[in-house]
């Protein structure tokens, strides 16, 4: 039913937790189903250089977290908002077609970080 | 791998004495119950023997087992065969979906249906049933044991109420039957489902106990089988291994076995608590079927531990199954009073008559490091 990518993922989620020199963080949440996706990111010259994730709800949900702490790590922010759910089931070797909107959250979460980026001034200049 | 199965509430096995008892009839043995030759007549008494197998159990006449294809049928044909628009209808927050979307089918048609909510154990009140009786109330629907947390509702009280009250009663049994004793004159039910598969027979079978003297329509129409309450040739193996399962249930309860199935629940209840933190089990003060746990792990996604123990060969189940967006409202530990979040962190597991302890044994190995693994991730 799940792809073997989406079950590594779901065994061993990769950048799990929260990023202490995080300068940016973002959340989702689907009240319906009650998963829950918090991401933690530190961006410096408006790229993306490190991001965990923290996430409570179906397997597929946390496979894509996890899978995305790692595709946005090292991208410029207008690729990252740039990132379509659809890409990020692909790239997990697709998801089942009742978890297709697994992908959603994490993105959803992932914008709401990177306008939380775009708001805080640290992370459009140099590091001091 | 090692397995564990560990959703008994979901279907049974088939016990092989069952299985034996069905064979002939999925081979040389077939016949129509309703042709009068010899073939035919051979495959009547054998209908007529299960019949008589499930009334034992229930503690029914024979005559008063109408038999269908499981409890989703009978729970409808009850209700729908039933009730008439303008009627009113009492029922209870925590029903199953066959119970509840009969009931949703019975508005439409213009009943009034009253939903009894339960208290923090999932028990409902009997006092509220007596409440919700003091305007004239045609049928009265309410489980025996919950599906999700096991919890046995107190049903012979409610049918005492009912029948002063004038109103009928059914009992949706198809969790209770077979793992505590059913009997439909200490109940004072008028109507009864049961379910094959949930007590090690066959899926696809199931029986409606309806008291003598009650008339409710048919929902399938045609030659008059079943006394005309449900029409259609008789489900020859089904029945017969219904009629297995019965009798293997009965002779269990007799036996003291629940009482050992119990035990093995009650141990894994008390592992799960002591090794895992904040654990916790839904309806515990209540009485329970004796192979029910509804455990709840706050911090976590039941679906998500679901596949976590799936990937160690374990089966348990989640009130909450997620569809394409939404997941289906986990709407029985809602009904008690539990938080949202705290509704979607439970699972289920469930004994069966084969459950070993190697089965249970096997869980208590992985459960704590998967229910760890999944907080670790978790935002609270």
């Amino acid at each position: 039913m799940y792809s073997p990518a989406v079950l590594d993922h779901f065994r061993n989620p990769r950048n799990g937790g929260v990023l202490a020199a995080a300068n940016a963080t973002g959340r989702a949440h689907n009240p319906g189903c009650g998963d829950e996706v918090e991401l933690s990111l530190r961006v410096e010259r408006d790229a993306v250089v490190e991001a965990r994730f923290r996430a409570r709800g179906c397997p597929a949900v946390l496979a894509c977290a996890s899978r995305l702490t790692e595709l946005v790590r090292g991208l410029p922010v207008s690729r990252a908002a740039a990132l379509q759910a659809d890409a990020l089931a692909a790239d997990l070797g697709g998801l089942p077609p009742t978890s297709r909107h697994a992908a959603a959250l994490p993105l959803e979460a992932l914008r709401a970080a990177l306008e939380d980026a775009s708001a805080a001034p640290s992370a459009n200049s140099v590091p001091t | 791998m090692e397995q564990a199965y560990l959703d008994n509430n979901a279907t049974t096995p088939l016990l092989p004495a069952v299985r034996e008892a069905m064979l002939p009839f999925l081979g040389g043995a077939f016949g129509n119950p309703s042709s009068l030759y010899t073939r035919g007549r051979a495959a009547r008494a054998a209908v007529e023997d299960a019949r008589t197998r499930v009334a034992a159990l229930l503690g029914a006449l024979p005559e008063e087992i109408v038999f269908t294809s499981g409890g989703s049928e009978g729970d409808t044909a009850a209700l729908l065969g039933l009730a008439r628009p303008g009627d009113r209808v009492v029922t209870t927050q925590i029903e199953h979906h066959a119970v509840l979307a009969s009931c949703e089918r019975l508005e439409r048609m213009g009943c009034e249906v009253t939903y009894l909510p339960v208290d923090g154990q999932g028990r409902v009140d009997p006092d509220e049933v007596r409440r919700a009786l003091r305007q004239r109330t045609r049928l009265v629907s309410v489980m025996g044991a919950n599906n999700e947390t096991g919890v046995l509702q107190p049903v012979e009280e409610i049918g005492r109420i009912a029948a002063e009250a004038g109103a009928t009663f059914h009992t949706d049994a198809v969790q209770a039957v077979g793992k505590v004793p059913v009997d439909v004159r200490r109940i004072g039910c008028h109507l009864l489902t049961l379910s094959g598969h949930k007590l090690h027979g066959p899926p696809g079978v199931g029986a409606l106990y309806v008291r003598r003297g009650l008339f409710v329509r048919s929902l399938v129409l045609g030659g008059g089988q079943e006394r005309g309450l449900r029409a259609g040739t008789e489900n020859l193996p089904g029945i017969v291994g219904l009629g297995a399962a019965a009798s293997l249930a009965a002779a269990w309860l007799a036996g003291g076995e629940a009482e050992a199935m119990r035990g093995l629940r009650d141990h894994l209840e008390a592992e799960v608590l002591a090794r895992i933190p904040a654990a916790h089990v839904n309806g515990a003060a209540a009485p329970r079927v004796p192979n029910t746990s509804s455990l709840l792990f706050p911090g976590l996604a039941g679906k998500a531990l679901m596949l976590a123990l799936d990937l160690e060969g374990i089966a348990v189940s989640t009130g909450s199954a997620c569809g394409v967006g939404a997941a289906e409202p986990p709407y029985v530990l809602r009904a008690m009073g539990l938080a949202a979040e705290h509704a979607f962190a439970a699972i289920r597991c469930s004994l069966g008559k084969q459950t070993t302890e190697a089965e249970v044994e096997h869980l208590l190995r992985h459960l704590p490091d998967a229910v760890a693994r999944l907080r670790a991730v978790s935002p609270g």
